[in-house]
């Protein structure tokens, strides 16, 4: 009997305030409830309770005033006691006259109403007999009873996996993370196509103009030489020497204000920023390859594009794919701002459900989580790749 | 085959190369000594134009290589080239090194190129080395496979940038080895060097430089048993002590 109490008790806490705001004040230990909102339910201690409308509370039947306890006995409701689940709530099926007036199967009741309405031969079927509890009809399926939960941890591991419940699979919140998840990849793959593109041809021009400028002929091929190395120095000490999050702003509503497609124009922005990090990489890069190298392909023979490209590119690469997987890695993380430009991001989902479900830690948690995976998979793919590349390293 | 008039090259305010002339016939191998800072890599360099020359003419085969319309690739495809730090590839195997040039610059199909390579790499006895990564390689090994990769375009004329100076001293000899067997294939040969006995055994001219100019030249008897200038004198003394 304690034991129903101290669950009453429990179940009474988390809905007092919506029941505050519901319901007229009443006596101590006594509440009104509008008959229509009224179903009965019944614990296998053979402890009646009234449930409020679809809500998850239970009253305990004393609880209510007379009224009320009148109109719930009136109802004549068979109430067949199936189970606790493992996380403690009470599984009822419940029928009014020949009809199954609420199947409260927690979690899954709302998406799948049972579709019998003939609980009482199933029950009976089943071997149960009808025992009477507080004027109801009640059939308690003991066989599938367990007992509550009684020592600390189980009960945080318990609550843990209702929270779990509530914000994760709950109205398939999970589907929000899942396009919260593309919309981060997309925008992570997208920021870092423009950034290495970007990078690249920054890297490109400003080593070629550090090494050769000086001994290139005078003409157009300099000129613009000159003035690219120039630009791109601006480009780079610009979008690194500004934060993210004010580039990203002025991109939304200043610059790329003409374009309505609020992740195009944040997937513009990452790459941008992006490519100005990526092309130092990338001539730290090019700037660690003996110049020998160089000279051997260029007196073999080759130009130096085909240098570049069969001699140089490949150990570039090599080299700075660790320190270029970083820059991913830190591409990913970084997206998670572009909720402030409108993009539902992996952030912005998790921040959603968190609105919906006034739950701070659940969907905060899985979001970190589902960043920690990503990352520690990209770096597992990278460690491979390194692998791989590192075949010619071989003593 | 290589005529230079009145090379000059400048770093800044370093004079390096101040008014070199020389001719180089075909067939002949020419070594080129002196102390360092002499200019004598330098010299090298500009002929095949890894150093673009701030002053002359370099004319190879008639043509005049420092003009801007002429195309240097071309030219350098035909003159191959041995660095003292050897610079292979090292992300390429051993016949990836030396075939990657004929492949990508003369057309030739992979069969054709690998088999020309693994005759020259059995020249130099290094054919089971074919599928290594230059690293495996010991550093004579590697400046042996970088002579093959340079042979392989067929040059018509070979530069030797003091090739055995970053080698272990047991390791001098088996290079020295090879290019000895390329002078007496008749490969025109310009060699910057410090072994005296490789010069005076297979160069046909020896060139003394220093200061940026050529100081002295001829056969290399006249040069190492009677030097007629204080310079190379003393020189050849401190080197051949």
């Amino acid at each position: 009997m304690i034991k129903g109490m101290k669950r009453t008790l429990m179940l009474l806490a988390a809905l007092m305030l919506l029941c505050l705001a519901v319901l007229p004040a009443a006596a101590e230990g006594e509440t009104t409830v509008p008959e229509d909102k009224l179903y009965a339910a019944i614990d296998a201690d053979g402890y009646a309770y009234v449930s409020v409308a679809e809500a998850t509370t239970f009253y305990s039947a004393a609880d209510l005033n007379e009224e009320s306890r009148n109109a719930f006995l009136r109802k004549k409701t068979t109430v067949v006691v199936t189970a606790y689940t493992e996380y403690g709530s009470i599984q009822v099926w419940m029928m009014q006259g020949d009809e199954l007036v609420s199947a409260y199967l927690p979690r899954t009741a709302v998406k799948n109403p049972l579709k019998t309405n003939n609980i009482v031969s199933q029950a009976e079927k089943a071997g149960l007999e009808p025992q009477e509890v507080a004027g109801c009809s009640v059939y308690v399926h003991e066989a599938s009873v367990k007992p509550l939960v009684n020592n600390a941890f189980q009960q945080w591991f318990i609550d843990l996996a209702e929270d779990f419940y509530k914000n994760i699979i709950e109205y398939d919140r999970w589907l929000l993370l899942l396009q919260g998840l593309a919309n981060t990849l997309i925008m992570t793959a997208g920021a870092l196509l423009i950034g290495v593109v970007i990078g690249i041809a920054i890297a490109l021009v400003r080593s070629v103009w550090e090494t050769n400028g000086a001994k290139m002929r005078p003409g157009v091929g300099k000129a613009v030489l000159c003035v690219l190395n120039g630009f791109f120095k601006v480009y780079t000490t610009v979008f690194r020497g500004t934060p993210m999050m004010v580039q990203l702003l002025l991109m939304t509503f200043v610059i790329l204000k003409g374009i309505p497609h609020a992740m195009m124009v944040a997937v513009i922005s990452f790459g941008m920023n992006s490519g100005a990090y990526v092309a130092e990489i990338f001539r730290g890069g090019i700037n660690s390859i003996d110049k020998g190298q160089m000279e051997a392909g260029r007196s073999i023979g080759l130009s130096y594009a085909q240098t570049m490209w069969y001699i140089i590119a490949p150990q570039v690469i090599k080299n700075v794919l660790p320190t270029l997987a970083n820059e991913f890695i830190t591409l990913i993380k970084e997206t998670s701002i572009a909720a402030y430009a409108g993009v539902m991001e992996l952030t912005m989902a998790g921040n959603r459900i968190r609105g919906q479900t006034f739950s701070d830690f659940m969907p905060l948690i899985m979001v970190a989580i589902i960043y920690l995976v990503l990352v520690m998979l990209l770096t597992w793919l990278v460690g491979i790749l390194e692998r791989r590349l590192r075949q010619s390293d071989n003593r | 085959m290589i005529t230079v008039k009145n090379l000059q090259k400048s770093f800044g305010d370093l004079h390096v190369l101040r008014g070199v002339d020389q001719h180089i016939a075909p067939g002949e191998k020419i070594c080129l000594i002196g102390p360092s800072g002499s200019g004598k890599t330098t010299l090298l360099r500009c002929l095949n134009l890894l150093e673009q020359p701030t002053g002359g003419q370099i004319l190879f085969e008639g043509k005049d290589i420092t003009d801007p319309k002429c195309d240097i690739n071309k030219v350098r495809q035909q003159m191959g080239m041995v660095f003292q730090q050897f610079n292979l590839f090292p992300h390429l195997t051993i016949m990836k090194n030396i075939t990657l040039a004929p492949m990508k610059l003369k057309g030739m199909r992979k069969d054709e190129a690998e088999a020309r390579a693994m005759e020259l790499l059995k020249r130099v006895g290094l054919q089971e080395k074919a599928l290594s990564f230059p690293r495996q390689l010991s550093g004579g090994q590697q400046q042996r496979i970088a002579i093959v990769r340079a042979l392989a375009m067929d040059p018509k004329v070979m530069l030797f940038d003091e090739p055995t100076s970053a080698l272990d001293p047991e390791m001098v000899g088996e290079v020295l080895e090879v290019m000895t067997q390329l002078a007496d294939a008749g490969m025109t040969m310009v060699v910057v060097t410090h072994e005296m006995g490789f010069a005076r055994q297979v160069a046909d001219h020896v060139v003394f430089m220093d200061g940026g100019y050529i100081v002295e030249q001829g056969k290399p008897d006249a040069i190492f048993d009677d030097p007629q200038q204080p310079r190379t004198q003393d020189f050849l003394r401190k080197v051949l002590k």
